[in-house]
């Protein structure tokens, strides 16, 4: 039957390379947008895992540089007073905070872009000391900084900001994600580097005393985050909660103009090939009408000759199904830069079980548009009397 | 491997008109390299407004980009003439000749932002890190696979025209 199938798909190579192209078509559009919000959603998850909290708490009135900052790497400075550290720390179902202070670089010796650099006090840090301990290595000394992927610099070279000399130590893995340009060093450094900038930068750094940019919130049960957050919100004056959900949720609706656009296209290219798809099937069906009436004689059963149709349009719906998967995953891991650079989102490639999950949906709605295609070609071609189907065509 | 015939070899040479069109174009319209984009504005460089990017140049007053682009125009050049022979020539042993050629002008082509010249190094996220290279390696990809067909499809006698 598979031999049948396939000699008969080769034996018609433009229709239906034609029908293959149609099918990867939609497979590309849907594979494609569920990727990208898979792949944003993911990227946004791996960061707030990397950074180890449940909760980011932010000034209120730099929520979207909070944003800026934690998704695209868009260097921002800004500061509320770190007296609502304690207050942060009180609410209820608050495991550990841990006060971080953001500051823009001007044009940095390193890179071609100024970078986020983010201040850490190694005593309450929870989001570069298990990675250090993970990856064996001391706690972060004076001068010393641990980098995002993208910085270029490696390991074990000096990096200068507003005049102060830093030495790279470690470099994070890629999350997709502002992370990626950030450059992590001790509060006690940045400070040093704000004094000296007065004599040793071009452009002074005024950071004041007793603040931070954001704090971060490890809660007692991850159940209880959203509660949590509602709390922080409640009881501590002038700040914002941004949680995982809240930014994958900021990032889709970022994509929705995008996945909209890609669902459409392959819901229309669905509609149109639909039709098409089964009158090509019907046309087959009718030139075959002598193949088939000599299979009926030689003894295939109706329910062969039934199987026979569906099962080369489902054999063609797949193959189309597999490359659209294949060609669009290709592009999209290419041009993942520019399309992050583009729609202004975090992207990195889905973590594998979403990879798969995408592919494997992909895939079954593409085949059953196909034997969908061509469930009514197949009911007529079952129905064709052996005798008559041979005699067809005949003076 | 399917023959080819008449009909398809038009088609081959059409493909690799468009792809040497494509190979030629990419970087200086289509994804274009670092000093386009930033004249054009076509991509934002950063937030700071800052000129440092011309720390990437090379030897001499382009970036390295910039003479990854000229080469690739050559390597364009010489993908369009092999259609326009191909289209002139269309027997069996000039298709494979051409084929290996095109094989490996689209080795050539990944080649040369990946590892012959190579790109702006200060960033990643620079536009030709972003868009022109990956579009060249995808062209160069197809030109090849392309050339490998060309010079695996049966054919007609050496000398017989299809």
């Amino acid at each position: 039957m598979f031999g049948l199938i396939a000699r008969s798909i080769i034996h018609r190579p433009v229709r239906n390379g034609a029908l293959i192209l149609a099918f990867a078509f939609i497979a590309a559009s849907l594979f494609s947008s569920h990727y990208l919000l898979a792949g944003a959603s993911d990227s946004v998850k791996s960061e707030i895992a990397k950074l180890g909290a449940d909760i980011i708490v932010v000034p209120q009135d730099y929520t979207a540089d909070s944003e800026a900052v934690l998704l695209r790497g868009e260097p921002s400075t800004f500061f509320f007073n770190d007296s609502v550290v304690p207050l942060i720390r009180n609410v209820s179902g608050v495991q550990q905070v841990e006060p971080q202070i953001f500051i823009a670089t001007l044009s940095a010796s390193c890179c071609s872009l100024p970078v986020q650099l983010i201040a850490i006090d190694p005593t309450q840090d929870f989001t570069i000391t298990p990675w250090l301990e993970a990856n064996q290595q001391k706690p972060l000394g004076q001068d010393e900084v641990i980098v995002g992927n993208k910085i270029v610099p490696r390991v074990g070279s000096n990096l200068t900001f507003y005049g102060h000399t830093f030495r790279i130590v470690g470099k994070l893995d890629p999350t997709g994600t502002g992370l990626d340009t950030s450059i992590f060093l001790r509060t006690a450094d940045a400070y040093t580097m704000a004094e000296e900038s007065n004599k040793t930068a071009v452009k002074p750094l005024v950071l004041p005393k007793g603040v931070a940019s954001a704090v971060l919130v490890q809660v007692n049960d991850a159940a209880e985050t959203t509660n949590v957050s509602y709390r922080i919100v409640e009881q501590v004056p002038g700040t914002r909660v941004l949680t995982s959900s809240a930014l994958v949720s900021t990032v889709s609706d970022q994509l929705a103009g995008i996945t909209q656009i890609l669902d459409l296209s392959a819901l229309v290219a669905t509609l149109i090939s639909l039709p098409l798809i089964a009158l090509i099937s019907l046309m087959v069906v009718n030139e075959r009408r002598r193949e088939i009436g000599v299979l009926r004689a030689l003894g295939a059963t109706r329910a062969m000759i039934f199987r026979l149709i569906l099962g080369e349009s489902v054999i063609i719906a797949a193959i189309g199904g597999i490359l659209g998967i294949a060609s669009s995953w290709i592009i999209l891991i290419l041009f993942q830069g520019y399309i992050a650079e583009v729609t202004r989102i975090p992207l990195s490639m889905p973590v594998i079980s979403s990879l798969g999950y995408i592919s494997a949906l992909t895939l079954i709605v593409t085949v059953a548009v196909g034997g969908l295609a061509a469930l009514y070609p197949a009911v007529r071609s079952a129905l064709i009397e052996p005798y008559e189907a041979i005699r067809s065509g005949e003076l | 491997m399917a023959a080819i015939g008449k009909t398809r070899n038009l088609i081959i040479t059409g493909i690799f008109i468009l792809l040497g069109l494509l190979i030629v174009l990419t970087p200086w319209y289509i994804f274009p390299i670092c000093e386009i984009a930033e004249k054009s504005g076509s991509m934002q460089m950063g937030t700071s407004g800052d000129n440092s990017m011309n720390m990437n140049m090379g030897s001499g007053t382009h970036m390295v980009c910039w003479y990854t682009a000229e080469a690739e125009a050559g390597i364009g050049a010489l993908v369009v003439l092999v259609g326009l022979v191909l289209f002139a020539l269309p027997n069996r042993d000039s298709r494979r000749s051409l084929g290996v050629i095109t094989i490996g002008l689209g080795v050539v082509t990944v080649l040369l932002p990946t590892y012959f010249i190579g790109m702006c190094t200060s960033s990643p996220d620079t536009p030709c890190n972003i868009g022109t290279k990956p579009a060249l390696i995808l062209l160069g990809v197809l030109t090849a696979i392309t050339g490998i067909y060309l010079f695996l499809a049966k054919g007609d006698s050496p000398t017989q025209p299809v």
